[in-house]
């Protein structure tokens, strides 16, 4: 039960965190609300039994990604965005319509179907407590997982390499 | 623990907030954010099955989604630094030079 | 074995690293050091190579598994035998001469270092084509030989005739080459296999003797060799290959490449050997060439035209050889012609470089007082070519003719094409030099006194090669059982003909004709330009037809350029308004405004806002979404 109560407050702080993102007029307030959806998402990792991951979303995610995200907010000092007459009010009302459509589908898909079908895997909660989640994570990493893991540190590189190519001031 | 179905709706609920974000939303860096959301909401689904299946993979995969979200977040927000530096605006609805 | 590659390879490449920041005197050095060291590891594998039983001479290196795809098992190796090692000796021993040469005649040469790099690559490329163990890097090696041909011919770009005969060479050659390929394609298809250890042991097995396909891959493979060794009708593009340096014109064009069709031919003997229709083409075809191109020489006026021409008429010869199954024949001319060619060619570069680029023989004379090593050198290479006794090509011409005639492929045709061929070859190389070394000089009085005998790296090379072109025939002694060592030491590599008893009695005599028809050559052009001058001159008002006939090569380019290249020009500019303008530039620029058409249609959907995007992205997920749910459901 405690539990369950667990996952109702950590659900509150990321649903509250995620409509704080889209309404609040300020980017600064955003990318803050944002964190504090990372953080609540981090605890629902842990309650998953998925240390590794949640460790990585509060170093990564809300840390590093997120302090890259405030730079640029401070950079440009937007402020708040005006309040304008809505801009292509169509399509802004057709995706607002479509986005619910989403999300009542993938309800309507939970509720109609059965939802674990697919086989059992090799880690069950017993044997990641036995071995360690995160040692266990790790070994995948460099083992099964070692061609998509290098393919990522190529990708990053590209990224680094690519930021680094457009946010710099050209000499005319 | 909560069952499986509650993590599910959480994640549609996360990613549906992230849509319509996407879509309402005018400043680039928001809609970036926005996005964020929706990768997040995708997450918690991937490692919600694989808790429940006894399985690793959800998490690996969930840790390439972050490298790439890092990926995507250095070079979009370069890109929008240098939209700024041009146009003076960040504003997506400006945006319109796609077309001729 | 493989170091014999090895040092011409480091030479380009420390050339090509270090030799355009160093100079031209170290690029030379470079260049020279690499292939003495080559020349050093030749002779090194010949003793080891000695060291072996007669029967077992074979030496293979194998470097790497280069193309193991399917059926197709292809390896980088090597194949040392007594054959493969003549021409490495050949190769690298002349090539180190003229490389040696070479750093007098370039020097001061704004490309000198470039010109070092080319024939160093040259020489590579030349020994994995001899020393390949298996038909495709003896095709590695003819495709690059040519390459570097190309560039060496062309290498005063700067001048048009000389890209012109580069581009003429290349193309002609390609002709020869793509015959090569597809003989090389049967042969794969019939084998399976492009080993020489394979196909060559396995030849009468698979294909049957006097079969079909045995003699289209003969012909085919000789179609090759025409092109590459200038036979006729492929002849074309050597005379006008002199365009390049002079010492390129004595290592490509006369001593190594252009012999590279003759060892082809002597290396798939064993296909050969199943053919008697492909060997009597062969013999055909070298008998005419070497008519052809001995009668053109005479007429001819430029020094490196004449010793173009006499290039080409000598490999007829060894051709005519090969053709009648004297391989070890044609082989021995191979190596004498290389060592009398090159020095031929080298004297004639040092006429050229005394003289400041002239070439025309009529407006040279009396050169000895002035040139006299060159001149002695040049009158002793004369000699063995004409074939004169004790000299070189004495030896090896008498084998050849001798072959002609008794061989059981041979008869009197072809030792009487042979003999005209002798007297002519005689007659004018006298002609040249009578014409250049004696007589009066008919240089202007000033560029007289300007004459000079060339660098000491210059006469050096020369005065080598004069040597072997004297005692290069004594290895292969006829008459006396037990000293033809050349032969001896090469037939293991070559099929067995028969018939090969000696009548002392006949050879002799033969000697004592062929030597008499080379000195009634020699007597005819002393008659002609020394006692009687003008004597030349009027038999050529004589017959004005003749003449000019000669004069212009059997007119065979023209006719190419009637036959070939202008109906090809005339097809080619029909199809480029037919196809190009008519039926591809139609589609291509239809299929461009249809689309810009269609586009115009469409581009109403497209706002340019971020936004429409995303929503109708949107929408395909969702469309997905649904069609999930109820395909699932």
């Amino acid at each position: 039960m405690a539990g369950q109560l667990f996952f109702y407050f950590l659900a509150l702080l990321t649903v509250a965190g995620a409509v704080a993102v889209v309404a609040l007029p300020n980017p600064l307030y955003s990318v803050l609300s944002l964190v504090a959806t990372f953080l609540g998402l981090a605890g629902l990792y842990l309650s998953l039994n998925a240390q590794f991951v949640a460790v990585v979303q509060v170093i990564v995610y809300a840390g590093a990604i997120m302090m890259l995200f405030l730079f640029v907010v401070m950079l440009i000092n937007l402020g708040r965005e005006e309040r304008q007459a809505l801009r292509l009010p169509v399509q802004k009302l057709a995706g607002t319509i479509i986005g619910l459509g989403v999300f009542a589908g993938l309800v309507n898909l939970y509720a109609t179907t059965p939802l674990l079908t697919g086989a059992k895997g090799l880690f069950p909660a017993a044997r990641l407590a036995e071995v360690g989640s995160v040692q266990a994570v790790g070994r995948l990493l460099v083992t099964q997982y070692v061609l998509p893991f290098q393919a990522m540190a190529v990708l990053l590189f590209v990224g680094i390499v690519g930021a680094v190519v457009l946010a710099r001031r050209r000499a005319r | 623990m909560a069952p499986l179905e509650h993590y599910l709706i959480l994640s549609a609920v996360l990613f549906t907030l992230g849509v319509v974000g996407v879509v309402v939303r005018r400043n680039a860096i928001v809609v970036f954010l926005c996005i964020e959301l929706m990768l997040n909401g995708a997450n918690l689904a991937f490692v919600a099955y694989g808790s429940f299946l006894d399985s690793l993979d959800g998490q690996l995969i969930v840790f390439f989604v972050m490298a790439v979200a890092a990926a995507e977040a250095a070079i979009g927000l370069a890109i929008v630094v240098l939209i700024y530096r041009h146009r003076e605006s960040t504003d997506v609805d400006d945006l319109n030079l796609l077309k001729l | 074995m493989t170091y014999i590659l090895l040092f011409p390879l480091a030479g380009v490449l420390v050339n090509l690293l270090f030799g355009f920041r160093r100079g031209e005197r170290f690029a030379g050095r470079v260049a020279t050091g690499a292939m003495g060291l080559a020349f050093l590891a030749s002779a090194a594998a010949f003793l080891s190579l000695l060291g072996l039983p007669p029967g077992q001479r074979a030496l293979r290196a194998f470097l790497f598994e280069w193309i193991p795809v399917g059926g197709l098992q292809v390896k980088a190796s090597f194949l040392l035998d007594p054959l493969s090692s003549t021409m490495t000796l050949v190769v690298t021993g002349v090539g180190f001469l003229i490389h040696l040469y070479s750093m007098g005649y370039m020097h001061g040469d704004r490309g000198a270092v470039r010109y070092f790099i080319y024939l160093n690559l040259f020489s590579f490329s030349m020994l994995t084509l001899v020393l390949g163990d298996n038909f495709l890097v003896l095709f590695v090696g003819w495709e690059a030989v040519g390459l570097c041909s190309y560039l060496l011919i062309g290498f005063w770009h700067e001048r048009d005739s000389a890209a012109e005969a580069g581009k003429k060479a290349f193309v002609v050659n390609r002709v020869g080459d793509f015959c090569f390929l597809i003989a090389l394609f049967l042969i794969f298809g019939r084998f399976g296999s492009l080993d020489f250890g394979v196909v060559l042991p396995q030849a009468a097995a698979t294909l049957g003797a006097g079969s079909g396909a045995a003699t289209l891959i003969c012909l085919l493979l000789f179609g090759g060799a025409t092109g590459k060794s200038a036979q006729f009708p492929l002849h074309v593009w050597l005379p006008d290959a002199m365009e390049g340096p002079t010492p390129v014109s004595a290592l490509i064009h006369a001593a190594t490449m252009v012999t590279a069709g003759v060892y082809m031919v002597a290396r798939t003997s064993a296909l050969f050997a199943l053919s008697p229709f492909a060997m009597g083409v062969v013999a055909t075809v070298g008998a005419l060439t070497l008519l052809m191109a001995g009668s053109i020489a005479v007429a001819q006026n430029d020094i490196k035209r004449v010793l173009a021409y006499s290039t080409v008429s000598q490999l007829g010869y060894m051709f005519l050889a090969a053709g009648v199954g004297a391989y070890t024949a044609a082989i021995f001319h191979l190596v004498t012609h290389a060592f009398f060619k090159a020095l031929l060619f080298l004297g004639s570069g040092s006429v050229i470089h005394s003289l400041h680029g002239e070439q025309d023989i009529r407006r040279m004379g009396g050169l000895r007082a002035g040139l006299p090593v060159t001149s002695w050198t040049f009158t002793v290479g004369a000699l063995a070519i004409a074939g004169i006794f004790p000299f070189a090509g004495f030896f090896s011409k008498d084998a050849i003719l001798f072959a002609a005639m008794t061989s059981p492929r041979g008869g009197l045709v072809f030792w009487l094409a042979g003999a005209a061929g002798a007297f002519m070859t005689a007659f004018y190389m006298f002609r040249l030099v009578f014409k250049t070394f004696h007589g009066k000089c008919s240089l202007p009085i000033e560029q007289q006194a300007r004459l000079h005998e060339s660098p000491r790296v210059m006469l050096l090379p020369l005065q080598a090669l004069a040597v072997l072109s004297v005692v290069g025939g004594w290895m292969g002694l006829p008459l006396v059982r037990g000293a033809d060592l050349f032969g001896g030491f090469l037939s293991p590599v070559f099929p067995k003909m028969g018939g090969e008893h000696h009548e002392v009695v006949l050879e002799v005599a033969m000697m004592l004709v062929s030597l008499a028809i080379a000195l009634l050559g020699i007597f005819v052009a002393y008659g002609f330009y020394v006692r009687g001058q003008g004597v030349g001159a009027a038999y050529g008002r004589r017959w004005p037809r003749l003449y000019r006939l000669l004069l212009n090569k059997y007119y065979v380019d023209e006719a190419y350029d009637r036959f070939i290249v202008q109906p090809v020009k005339r097809a080619s500019i029909w199809a480029w308004h037919a196809f190009e303008d008519g039926l591809i530039d139609a589609a291509v620029n239809g299929a461009g405004a249809a689309v810009e058409a269609a586009g115009g249609a469409v581009r109403r959907l497209q706002t340019g806002y971020v936004k429409s995007y995303a929503v109708a992205m949107l929408a395909g997920a969702f469309a997905i979404l649904v069609y999930l749910t109820v395909r699932g459901g």
